[in-house]
């Protein structure tokens, strides 16, 4: 028998900022969809992701941003994940996310970006679709 | 004729907060509630109609919007523009201004750290230095004007700058007018900001506290921010409770310190979120009063009738607005701005329509400004003092909020072991009860909205495919990088002597237990940065209380 583990995704915010709750409030739905979370919290650097995400194996980092340094954060993360040779490992955002930068973010590679007040369902569904299979253990 | 049957749509009509209301509500409800005692006339205890005998027929609420962002130039620019507009005004039309402060600011980090990369000006002022803050006030006529300083990390060395800065500008510090936040078990719960061990921030809050009883008669050295627990989770009743709570373990503590309540309390304000409930928050000023006025008199014996007033800056709530349709957000800012005037505050700030886009332009903040204004002088809601002080409804709600807050000001107690709220909340800090709490509130709030028990009218109803989107004021990223530089210049420029000297002294006098201070003011005069300083307190107080040899106080 094939033995899948769960959906593993990691969830953090990039800088210092003090804005805690939405990050916490996906994970929640994460966690209540089945997924594993791991939970970085606040005030971290694109290293301390990247570290992270390739050794825990996450499946997916979702960066929350309240604080309008999104651009400039997820450019970096998304560089030195490259240079991990970890770019398999798709990045979704939320947060407070004006409507023109979502066209920006997607073109440097940002897969899926949830602005304040997404219900969380849609971002579990992103997900689910994003990765259709847990891994094989 | 025929009789009219009307039926209720709903099971049960809540607040926000959770309290059931009946269909109508009549002097049967408010029989036990006696006016002499529990409401009174406005200026007189228990304060629950207006904490002056005239309110706004007297003399205006002050109209504060807060701002601050990319340097302290441009922040100077665009708050005289405000001024010019009649938007930062006081009581006697005099400058009134809320001072927000970079991230990096707020953490003790200098702008040329790694950490505060991507955040140099971009929610703030950065403050580095004491010539920052002598550039951020220079037009500001400092003895005259009313600041009001928003400082989450590290208040002690932002307002030991702003003292500096004053004596440089030629101000005796004797004559500064405003408020700092100063409150750290705000700055723990709801900003989650946490440099230093608990114990640690509170001493140097009531080292703050000292000195301005001492120096600083105009100044306000504790605001009590309970507005920031209401977008992070809790309800309005919780918000009150933990506002109070808070309140109560600063006047327990500056008793221990050994300043008499009377000498302070008079000086001390509270900050409170203004939402979009409009009855439950009209109450929840008017039962703030109340209780506060009791507290104060009760509990700790307060002689002085100004110890007992519970004078309040609130600013409204952006946690209520939303990013789509945001238009609507000018709607909701009036009907949260009219609640809170009804509720008797003494400043108000609405925030811009665009908050949930990022930070306001220009023509967002003079809306912000122009609906004050509305309120004030056009709607006739100001012509007579607490004009819903009365209404059944509206008095047995404030009774009801009053009951709620009392109960939960027993639960922070009972989170400690000394039976002092100081106690409570300390412990409640740092086993995480309090977190905890905020957070599951904040859990609440959005399966309220996704599951549509509350309406939000263009987020989970009436949604529209296509939304506005009104103009995003940007920093410009150069002037980040123009800031670090010219912090690189000034640290080559000053006498690193001066310094070191200085950061000694800051050093001796924090082990020793003395109040940090006078030696910070020198500090700030000789060129210390904001970080330097900060480290000193990281050196010697995350020892000092993480080996467990220091009590709080």
């Amino acid at each position: 028998m094939e033995l899948k583990r769960k959906r593993r995704v990691l969830i953090g915010s990039i800088g210092l900022d003090g804005h805690e709750i939405g990050a916490l409030i996906v994970s929640r739905a994460l966690k209540e969809a089945g997924m594993e979370v791991v939970y970085l919290g606040l005030n971290l650097t694109p290293e301390q992701v990247v570290e992270t995400a390739v050794q825990e194996d996450v499946d997916l980092i979702g960066i929350s941003s309240m604080s309008g340094i999104h651009i400039n954060a997820l450019s970096d993360l998304l560089n030195l994940l490259k240079e991990r040779g970890a770019d398999r490992i798709p990045v979704i955002t939320g947060g407070i996310i004006p409507p023109e930068d979502i066209p920006v973010l997607e073109k440097i590679g940002v897969k899926g970006v949830f602005p304040a007040g997404t219900p969380t369902a849609e971002i579990v569904r992103f997900i689910e679709e994003e990765l259709p299979d847990g891994k094989t253990l | 004729m025929k009789k009219i049957e009307t039926k209720d749509n709903k099971k049960e009509f809540k607040t926000r907060s959770g309290i059931s209301l009946k269909r109508v509500y009549t002097p049967e409800d408010v029989k036990d509630i006696s006016y002499a005692d529990e409401v009174g006339e406005p200026g007189q205890f228990p304060y629950t109609r207006g904490i002056y005998p005239n309110m706004y027929r007297a003399v205006g609420w002050m109209k504060r919007q807060p701002m601050g962002f990319s340097s302290s130039e441009l922040t100077a620019e665009r708050y005289k523009k405000l001024m010019e507009k009649g938007g930062q005004v006081g009581f006697k039309g005099e400058p009134a201004t809320t001072l927000l402060f970079d991230m990096p600011t707020n953490y003790g980090y200098d702008s040329d750290n790694p950490k505060a990369r991507y955040q140099v000006g971009t929610v703030g002022v950065p403050v580095d230095h004491v010539e920052d803050m002598i550039n951020l006030m220079k037009d500001f006529p400092m003895d005259k004007g009313f600041t009001n300083m928003v400082v989450h990390g590290s208040p002690a060395i932002l307002l030991a700058m702003y003292i500096a800065a004053a004596e440089e500008l030629g101000y005796s510090p004797a004559k500064l007018k405003g408020s700092g936040k100063n409150d750290p078990f705000q700055s723990y719960l709801a900003e989650r900001i946490q440099l230093l061990p608990i114990e640690a921030e509170l001493k140097l809050c009531m080292d703050v506290l000292e000195y301005c009883t001492n120096n600083m008669p105009d100044w306000n050295p504790i605001s009590i921010s309970g507005f920031s627990y209401r977008p992070s989770g809790l309800n309005s009743i919780q918000e009150l409770g933990l506002t109070l709570a808070t309140a109560m373990a600063y006047i327990e503590a500056g008793i221990q310190r050994g300043l008499a309540c009377d000498r302070f309390a008079p000086r001390i304000s509270f900050f409170m979120s203004g939402g979009i409930d409009f009855l439950e928050e009209v109450s929840k000023f008017r039962a703030a009063r109340k209780i506060w006025a009791k507290i104060m008199k009760d509990k700790f014996g307060a002689k002085n009738p100004k110890s007992m007033l519970f004078r309040v800056y609130c600013l409204t709530l952006t946690s209520d607005y939303t990013a789509q349709q945001p238009l609507v957000n000018l709607i909701r800012g009036t009907i949260q701005g009219l609640a809170a005037v009804f509720g008797g505050i003494q400043a108000l700030g609405i925030p811009c329509y665009d908050e949930a886009l990022g930070i306001p332009t220009e023509e967002a903040q003079t809306l912000s400004i122009r609906t004050q204004q509305v309120i004030a002088e056009e709607s006739g809601v100001c012509n007579t003092v607490d004009p819903l002080g009365g209404s059944y409804c509206i008095e047995w709600l404030t009774k009801k909020i009053e009951e709620e807050v009392y109960a939960y000001l027993e639960h922070v107690r009972a989170m400690g072991k000394d039976g002092t709220v100081l106690g409570g909340l300390i412990a409640g800090v740092k086993k995480g009860l309090l977190l905890n709490e905020i957070n599951e509130g904040a859990f609440k709030r959005q399966r309220d909205i996704e599951s549509g028990r509350i309406t939000v009218v263009g987020l989970n109803k009436y949604r529209e495919d296509e939304s506005i989107c009104p103009p995003v004021f940007r920093v410009d990223p150069k002037l980040s990088q123009m800031k670090i530089e010219q912090l690189r210049e000034f640290k080559k420029k000053r006498d690193i002597h001066m310094v070191r000297q200085a950061l000694g002294e800051l050093e001796e006098v924090t082990r020793n237990g003395g109040n940090v201070m006078p030696p910070l003011v020198e500090a700030a005069k000789s060129r210390v940065t904001l970080e330097e300083a900060m480290n000193v307190f990281r050196k010697v107080f995350v020892n000092k209380f993480e080996t467990g040899e220091g009590s709080w106080s």
